[in-house]
């Protein structure tokens, strides 16, 4: 397959639903009249959109979309009710570092990083001057951290855990490519922790506020 | 409150008028649900995800900035939940016995035409569920929402490159294992 069969396959979708511009469109039309392959593709994906067509699925009663709004205002009833609500402090500090922390455990256990000097104290004080949307970046998808129990567990953790200090102290160490090198392994606990939605752009400016001089 | 905007409903649930998210709800439940739906396969789960979607963004609409559409917002908080809720799940690992099975097993006698389409659609059903994340991502806010690749290699922080040929893969493994099926 050649690197142009490549890019017309990846347009064959759009084709087939007529969603291509005329340019794409003409592109396509002339591949496929002169190479056999993309054609069967074509074909079968073809009948692949034929099938999805056909296939509707179940649709929720009317019921249903007018009990949708009473129903979730019962629940935010029962969540203030029952005081699952976190303090705003634990948004606005503690959810984000105890997501970084995770991170950073979750990073020195892939163990690429060296260890080095000691400097908890000097991270966490980066961790607390990092700005509000690079604190939700990092927590947004750390939902089972807004578990309560969990936060208090790592607010615990925080300034005792010897472990954590170690691992803070070896994401200090190392350098900006080791830390970018980490975000291409696909670990679950990686990609859960949030760093694998993060951008080249948002990354560079997570290692630059955590190093200062552009190094961890 | 027909003729309101987003950004309007916003400053005024900001300022205190629930009514304003109340309008909100209605006017993204559906669009919500679908594409939970059809990220996590059932209507339990896109339930749920609904749900917690409109309970996050009561939570934080308070603070909302239109640095983003709300619409560009809300897509990326369902989507987000939704992976999450996949996640947790691991729903691309099982079957889901009440959408998929349970059909098959029933006892509702009916034209040979509807056990064909009821069939497929289960076959169809299986093969999204088997999609890895991604791949399903784009697909069903390609071909169901019907976004701009430009629009979803932003929800999903990718290149639209990488969004075109993950749609085609996505296409092509609903392909082969409708024929593999067969």
């Amino acid at each position: 397959m050649t690197e142009d069969c490549r890019e017309i396959r990846n347009l064959l979708p759009d084709f087939l639903s007529h969603r291509t511009s005329g340019e794409e469109q003409r592109a396509v039309q002339d591949h496929l009249e002169r190479c056999v392959s993309c054609s069967e593709e074509a074909l079968a994906l073809k009948e692949t959109f034929l099938a999805l067509e056909g296939a509707k699925p179940s649709i929720p009663s009317e019921t249903y979309w007018t009990n949708f709004l009473p129903r979730l205002h019962n629940r935010l009833s029962e969540e203030r009710r029952t005081g699952r609500e976190l303090a705003p402090w634990v948004h606005k500090f503690l959810v984000p570092s105890a997501a970084l922390i995770v991170t950073i455990l979750l990073v020195s256990r892939i163990g690429i990083i060296p260890e080095s000097k000691d400097s908890f104290s000097e991270v966490r004080q980066v961790v607390e001057q990092m700005s509000a949307s690079e604190f939700h970046r990092l927590a947004e998808t750390s939902s089972d951290l807004l578990v309560p129990e969990s936060s208090s567990r790592l607010e615990a953790m925080l300034p005792h855990d010897e472990d954590t200090r170690r691992a803070i102290n070896s994401l200090i160490a190392a350098s900006s490519d080791e830390f970018i090198q980490l975000r291409e392994v696909n670990l679950h606990g990686l990609v859960d922790s949030g760093l694998e939605d993060l951008t080249d752009e948002e990354m560079e400016t997570v290692i630059e506020r955590l190093g200062g001089n552009g190094t961890l | 409150m027909p003729d309101k905007t987003d950004e309007v409903l916003i400053k005024q649930f900001q300022e205190g008028d629930v009514r304003a998210f109340n309008e909100l709800v209605r006017r993204y439940q559906e669009r919500v649900y679908w594409i939970a739906r059809r990220i996590v396969g059932g209507h339990a789960d896109a339930d749920d995800v609904a749900q917690d979607v409109f309970i996050k963004i009561y939570d934080s609409l308070k603070g909302f900035r239109s640095e983003s559409t709300f619409y560009t917002w809300i897509y990326r908080v369902t989507v987000n939940a939704s992976l999450n809720l996949l996640r947790r799940n691991k729903i691309r690992d099982f079957v889901h016995f009440d959408e998929i099975i349970a059909p098959l097993l029933s006892d509702e006698a009916g034209p040979d035409e509807q056990l064909e389409s009821k069939e497929q659609k289960t076959l169809i059903d299986e093969a999204i569920a088997r999609l890895p994340e991604k791949q399903r991502t784009v697909f069903v806010l390609r071909y169901h929402e019907n976004l701009p690749y430009e629009e979803i290699a932003q929800l999903l922080k990718r290149s639209v490159g990488g969004m075109k040929a993950n749609y085609f893969q996505a296409v092509q493994k609903i392909s082969r294992y409708l024929k593999e099926s067969q």
